[in-house]
């Protein structure tokens, strides 16, 4: 075996490190999915009359639908009725109000993930909405945003509290409708959070939220619903880790954006859930539907995604340009390994006049690994001065894995300039050479150049990500290739 | 099933007898057979997602009438090669050069099924049909075409013209041209495919060319179609490419109501390079599609791909350009540009050049743009006192011109030209760009 082969198992070799299973009495309903499924959820949350009667809709029509298999991913089918659709930490019950109040093992949990809650949040300003299976435990900073008037909270407590904002919002971006798992979702999401920014308000801190799957056998459905009024500003955080498991686990969520006139929503994401072992043995399914609405004039929508791992991620956040001026941003690294499976990329509509959209998408394959760029740009007529920037590069590392680029373009208005470039290489010889004649270790090297290459991305994340991003591609990349 | 599928039973059923005898009909039966299992792409089918069947499906095609006739005018002027002519799908030979093609190795592919029925199969292992449906409904009516062998070393000395001319009869019929060109190693050639048709002509022209290159062959295949703005035409090209040989291919989709072509290229052995040059124009309500696919499967091979549209009016385009990289197949090399220009509200272009890579010691990239006219141009042209309209023709003229130029045969570049400068906007007194 050659010098390269050998690191390049090595890498492959690299343990996932969050795997671990926090042993806390869970109030799980029986896998299955009917109707009543849907009611006891639904009850659970003590949900108002319309959320319910949208849920069944939603159950009514998924059950007429086909299961999705355009995406170029491999996978058993998934049994829907093997899944429990409800898991709750006990001490939901009696909601906690502060920190204290908190289970402590939960906070044990986050301890071993190198989460510490209140430290992080009191250090790094931020207000954390940690959502522990499908309930959220703790909300912190709560009362500092309610002065600027910001509501950021569980999503099943905006059901109860803002049911008007929900009736007005909730599936205008997703429509219960809009895809197989999105559909599911509608029926019988569990929790997530929900963020409205009223007019002309800063968000004062950066909002963030960690996911995680504890559960064995529990799918979660997280539902996340930002509102951007008239000229607020926002800047959201999502990372997840996810304990080891042998099972396929599945999560399907769904996130709607909405901002109004010159509104700006900053929706970063760092997922690294556990991608299943050397084997491609367990894992998550990642089956996402993430869609921002720029329904305002000059609003802005930025979607930033570092993806590391799932053993499946089939996801793309888009952006529909429907205000005039408005902006829609996408960037992401996508990295996999082993038999790790990524199709993932963007959607672009250009609706409102001058509407402008850029994507950068980087995806890195090693191992037997395959990534997908699959993106759609799409002018519709009268969307004069629409301008879009793809731009979409892959890396591979080993001869085993692949990279693939399915770019639609649709344009049907003549005043629009649309350009996408894409290539797909490995680590060039002579960069290495540069480096390793520099006296750079040739891991060293690798690990510079992986993260030259997914600069502009990395960019674009909020400080304290960015350097959870680069950790996590150095920490992806031990070994990596020669 | 629709009125088209009926017609072209009926059609079956009625069509002379094969040549080659019993084997050439068991083919042309069970093709038939694959084709209406298979029938029309539905909406479903991406691999027709852009390209809508609805208004062929309505229609009725006969069969081309046996005596054919027309004009010794028809085709490319002046052109120095041998001349092959089909009117209506049937070999015409008062307007072809009959003496001088069979010493090269020509013929047609009737004389060439009496004598050897095996090529009813075709050149090359045949397209699965559940994508390919039309390639199926051509060896359905295999019998009109050419068969071009060239032996080990043989070089062509002129290139070889076939001009699949289709005239205005007020009966739409539909043809089913085949051609099969085998290249021996080390072999040199270069053919011409001419779709034409008279104006007014609404039939439909199934045409398929397979190309099998073996070791060092080289050739230079030109297709060209300009077929009536009401006219319909299914096109597929096949082509095997053995190690060290090279294929140029000058695609230009011009003419047609609507107009899809399928091209498959495999690149079976190291340093085989394929360079694909394309044009589409598409105005009025035309629809043009190109499918291009390029499968690297061995290492070492390259290929180049640089597709252009213009798009005017209420018109269509469609491209979709993909280069797959098979395992294994290492120090590959596929580089893709589609460049669009959009003329007007109303037309549309659907672009995807799409890469799948599974090797990774490769250099894979591709470019696509759509968008109007360079506004730093057009200010340049009008700072130099060319009036506006007259700056536009001449920048879009000189977007197209890029294709034309890289053709080898002076005579069919002029004749690309004028028929450029006719067919596009403000360029009223542009005859003197064509006398180079």
């Amino acid at each position: 075996m050659s010098k390269q082969n050998q690191e390049l198992d090595n890498f492959i070799g690299g343990q996932y490190k969050h795997g671990f299973v926090t042993d806390i009495q869970s109030d799980t309903i029986p896998p299955g999915l009917d109707e009543s499924v849907v009611r006891v959820i639904s009850k659970k949350k003590q949900e108002p009359q319309f959320m319910l009667d949208w849920r069944l809709r939603a159950f009514a029509h998924w059950q007429t639908m086909p299961i999705p298999a355009w995406a170029h991913v491999h996978y058993p089918p998934i049994d829907f009725q093997e899944i429990s659709y409800f898991s709750a930490p006990k001490s939901a019950d009696d909601a906690p109000r502060s920190l204290d109040e908190v289970d402590p093992k939960l906070l044990e949990t986050y301890e071993k993930l190198g989460i510490p809650l209140h430290e992080r949040a009191r250090l790094a300003g931020v207000a954390v909405d940690a959502v522990f299976d499908s309930v959220s435990v703790a909300t912190t900073f709560k009362a500092k945003l309610a002065e600027a008037g910001v509501i950021f909270c569980p999503f099943s407590e905006a059901v109860r509290e803002h049911p008007e904002l929900l009736e007005q919002y909730l599936g205008s971006v997703v429509p219960y409708t809009d895809n197989f798992y999105a559909c599911l979702n509608s029926a019988v999401f569990s929790d997530g959070s929900f963020v409205f920014i009223p007019k002309g308000v800063r968000c004062p801190m950066e909002l963030s939220t960690y996911f995680r799957i504890n559960e064995a056998k529990t799918g979660q459905f997280e539902r996340t619903l930002i509102i951007a009024e008239e000229g607020s500003h926002v800047s959201y955080l999502e990372g997840c880790t996810a304990p080891m498991r042998d099972e396929n686990q599945l999560h399907a969520a769904v996130v709607e954006l909405i901002a109004l006139d010159d509104a700006q929503i900053k929706y970063a994401t760092v997922q690294n859930w556990y991608p299943g072992d050397e084997n491609g043995v367990g894992g998550i399914f990642n089956f996402v539907t993430k869609r921002g609405d720029c329904r305002g004039h000059r609003s802005r929508i930025s979607w930033t995604q570092v993806e590391t791992g799932s053993a499946i991620t089939w996801k793309y956040p888009s952006c529909i340009l429907r205000g005039d001026n408005s902006v829609g941003e996408f960037y992401s690294v996508a990295v996999t390994n082993n038999f790790q499976q990524a199709d993932t990329g963007t959607k672009m509509i250009h609706i409102g006049k001058n509407t402008r959209s850029t994507i950068i998408s980087k995806g890195i394959s090693a191992g037997r690994a395959s990534t997908v760029y699959r993106g759609l740009v799409k002018v519709l007529p009268g969307a004069t001065g629409a301008r879009n920037f793809t731009q979409c590069d892959s890396l591979l590392m080993g001869d085993r894995c692949a990279a693939h680029t399915f770019p639609y373009m649709e344009v049907k208005e003549p005043d629009a300039q649309i350009e996408h470039e894409a290539t797909t290489s490995k680590i060039s010889e002579d960069e290495l050479f540069y480096c390793r004649q520099r006296g750079i270790e040739e891991e060293d090297a690798i690990n510079m150049i992986v993260n030259g290459f997914c600069k502009e991305v990395f960019k674009e994340l909020p400080m304290e990500f960015a350097v959870e991003a680069q950790n996590l591609l150095a920490v992806s990349l031990e070994g990596a290739i020669g | 099933m629709s009125a088209m599928i009926e017609s072209l039973q009926d059609n079956f059923s009625r069509q002379p007898e094969a040549p080659g005898g019993e084997f050439v009909h068991q083919v042309r039966a069970q093709a038939m057979k694959e084709f209406l299992d298979i029938g029309l792409p539905g909406p479903r089918d991406e691999y027709w997602k852009y390209t809508r069947l609805r208004i062929i499906e309505k229609r009725l095609f006969g069969l081309p009438e046996e005596n054919a006739v027309a004009g010794s005018e028809i085709g490319i002027e002046n052109l120095d090669a041998i001349r092959i002519v089909f009117v209506d799908g049937l070999y015409a030979p008062a307007l072809s050069d009959e003496s001088v093609f069979a010493e090269n190795g020509i013929r047609l592919l009737a004389d060439a099924l009496h004598d050897d029925p095996g090529l009813a199969n075709g050149l090359l292992p045949p397209p699965d049909p559940a994508t390919h449906q039309f390639a199926a409904l051509n060896r359905a009516f295999l019998g009109q075409g050419v068969v071009i062998d060239l032996a080990a070393g043989q070089e062509l000395g002129r290139p070889l013209y076939l001009l699949f001319y289709s005239q205005n009869t007020g009966r739409d019929t539909a043809s089913h041209p085949r051609i099969l060109i085998r290249a021996g190693t080390d072999s040199k050639a270069s053919v011409i495919e001419h779709y034409d048709g008279a104006p007014g002509n609404a039939g439909l022209c199934n045409a398929l060319t397979e190309i099998d290159l073996a070791r060092g062959a080289q050739l230079t295949h030109y297709r060209i179609q300009t077929e009536s703005e009401t006219a319909f035409h299914l096109g597929s090209l096949f082509a095997h490419q053995a190690e060290g040989s090279r294929l140029v291919s000058h695609n230009l989709s011009l003419g047609g109501r609507l107009a899809r072509t399928n091209m498959q290229f495999e690149l079976l052995g190291r340093g085989a390079e394929l360079v694909l040059n394309g044009l589409y124009l598409a105005s009025g309500k035309q629809h043009i599609d190109n499918h291009t696919l390029v499968n690297h499967r061995k290492p070492g091979a390259s290929s180049f791909q640089d597709y252009r549209g213009i798009i005017d009016d209420q018109a269509r385009a469609v491209f979709c350009g993909k280069a797959v990289v098979h395992r294994d197949a290492q120090q590959s090399v596929a580089t893709q540009s589609n460049r669009n220009l959009l003329l007007s509200e109303g037309a549309e272009i659907d672009t995807q050049p799409v890469l799948e890579i599974y090797a990774d010691d490769v250099q894979c990239s591709h470019g696509a743009t759509i968008g109007r006219l360079d506004a730093d141009a057009l200010f340049y042209l009008s700072a130099r006192g060319v009036p506006e309209d007259e700056a536009r023709g001449l920048l879009t003229f000189a977007f197209a011109e890029d294709v034309v130029l890289r053709l080898e045969n002076q005579t069919l570049r002029n004749a690309l030209s004028k028929h450029l400068i006719g067919r596009l906007p403000d360029l009223e007194n542009a005859d003197e760009l064509v006398a180079r």
